[in-house]
């Protein structure tokens, strides 16, 4: 059991290594982020002793994924099993139960760290097999499987928007495009693997060519309620919505060219800086888009030549 | 015809083949035949055009990497994807139009499932039924018969006698020596990164003769079982 949480810990130093983080700075970083977010949680959030519980709980959930359990099953006797489970929800949940304390939620924390404990013995029960339609059929790669692993926030920004046409808030509207397209852009976020890049009988020129423009008009079918329903209520920003619209789907763009300019590794702390800039400050992407555009080119040419 | 001449590959400081020297016709079905490790999956891998490597692999008609459907040991599936829609995006890759599915479905499988959740073996015959679909000239088929049921297994033998019958060139690796006896007109030895033995269908048992002789007899005695 000591073996699998040490293995555990350097599985987490190797992931840390490879992002470019140094794992130590990383850990510290983790905390200090921690306490700022749960700060920030109770400062923002009506009801937070409650609201902050469940978040945790939420995360909780991911360690009893059935298959990790099946897995953890194999390995150890049920009693170490149950010992290795109660072990994580605990390292995990400890945090949370020191900030509620901290908070002077004493009512609260027993019950939650109650709750860690009996999370700690069951497995999720969530389901898997139920097949969520899509209109991309056509074209089954990443916005098929973002939209089955999103759809629920695409709903939520759609009933953003009417809230925002409701209260008259433009700029409501305004955030809920962009979200819509955030998301999208967190479909081309992780590398796939180079087997599903070499199956393409296409140059670099046009493989990244036919992945822009089935972001683009895909993300804009996505976003076309939002943009009918804005421009419907206020015809005189109709020019706004569609610049909007236009620096979403260069998000889009920009996301897509920079993970084909690390390819196939995956995205490292540069990129995300990068990335995360052009979101901030929009006119970056036209220096990033070519300029990943031509390193793009060049990693995808060694699968695809 | 695929020509591999002096081909080498290392990783870092650990040479994986070294000096292979093969050739693959079409209408012709070649075994690779070797212990775990010995390179097989390196020289799929090689020939498919994933690695790198020293030497030459030449097609006589073109662009191999284009015209190939290779089989993995493991297919693997992204998550969120039917196996309809996996077939879909395989016939889009080499713009080929994908139509009348279920007829394709020769293995009798859930397309409408998400193919993350098949079965070993189910997801080694929709990787097989995509790469038919997807018209290729090449297959490299790596275990093609793993994990997969005895139905299964008599389609896909089945399936490659047509594949030689369409002058298609095929390349496959086994484990078990029935189905290559049956499947294949020569056999390639590889043992640590060597070839050290190419026979035709008549001497396939020299090589089978020989594997048994050197790997399995001797470790089997180092076990001391009692």
């Amino acid at each position: 059991m000591k073996f699998y949480f040490i293995l555990q810990l350097k599985r987490y130093f190797r992931y840390l290594k490879e992002a470019g983080f140094n794992p130590y700075i990383a850990f510290f970083s983790i905390i200090v982020l921690f306490i700022i977010l749960s700060n920030v949680i109770f400062v923002k959030i009506k009801f937070a002793e409650y609201a902050y519980p469940f978040i945790a709980l939420i995360i909780l959930n991911k360690l009893s994924a059935k298959q990790r359990n099946n897995f953890l099953k194999n390995c150890f006797n049920l009693n170490n099993y149950k010992a290795v489970r109660l072990i994580e929800n605990g390292l995990i949940g400890i945090p949370f139960f020191i900030f509620l304390l901290f908070k002077g939620a004493y009512l609260i924390a027993p019950i939650f760290i109650f709750l860690v404990a009996v999370l700690s013995q069951f497995n999720s029960i969530k389901s898997y097999s139920l097949v969520i339609p899509t209109p991309f059929h056509k074209k089954p790669f990443e916005f098929i499987v973002g939209f089955r692993k999103a759809f629920i926030v695409f709903i939520v920004s759609y009933v953003l928007t009417v809230i925002s046409v409701k209260v008259d808030n433009f700029n409501l509207g305004v955030f809920a495009m962009l979200l819509n397209f955030l998301i999208c852009m967190g479909f081309y976020s992780k590398p796939e693997p180079p087997f599903y890049v070499w199956i393409h009988a296409k140059t670099p020129t046009d493989f990244l060519k036919s992945k822009i423009k089935t972001a683009s008009i895909f993300s804009f079918l996505i976003s076309l309620p939002i943009v009918i329903l804005l421009a419907y209520f206020n015809p005189d920003k109709a020019v706004y919505i569609l610049l909007f619209e236009l620096v979403g789907i260069l998000y889009v763009t920009n996301n897509i060219l920079g993970k084909y300019a690390y390819y196939p590794s995956e995205i490292n702390i540069n990129h995300v800086f990068i990335v995360g800039l052009s979101i901030v400050f929009p006119p970056l992407m036209l220096l990033t888009i070519p300029s990943f555009y031509s390193r793009s080119k060049q990693q995808l040419n060694s699968i695809l030549k | 015809m695929i020509t591999v001449k002096s081909l080498h590959k290392s990783f870092g400081k650990n040479s994986v083949l070294k000096n292979i020297n093969l050739q693959f016709k079409a209408g012709e079905v070649n075994g690779i035949v070797g212990e775990n490790g010995a390179g097989k999956t390196t020289l799929f891998n090689c020939i498919g055009g994933f690695e790198d490597y020293e030497g030459t692999i030449s097609y006589s008609n073109g662009n191999i990497k284009n015209v190939t459907g290779f089989l993995t040991t493991d297919p693997y599936f992204l998550g969120k994807i039917t196996g309809l829609e996996y077939l879909q995006l395989m016939c889009n890759a080499r713009d080929i139009e994908f139509i009348n599915p279920e007829e394709k479905n020769i293995f009798d499988l859930p397309l409408n499932r998400y193919a993350e959740n098949y079965s070993t073996g189910m997801k080694k015959k929709l990787a097989l039924t995509a790469t038919l679909l997807q018209g290729n000239e090449i297959f490299i088929l790596d275990e093609p018969f793993n994990g997969v049921d005895i139905q299964s297994n008599i389609i896909i033998k089945e399936l490659l006698f047509k594949l030689k019958e369409l002058n298609k060139i095929v390349i496959l690796s086994s484990h078990i020596f029935s189905t290559l006896n049956e499947t294949c007109d020569y056999l390639h030895h590889l043992r640590d990164g060597e070839i050290i033995n190419s026979v035709g269908k008549d001497k396939f048992d020299i090589i089978e003769k020989n594997m048994i002789s050197n790997t399995v007899e001797n470790r089997i005695k180092n076990l001391d079982l009692d």
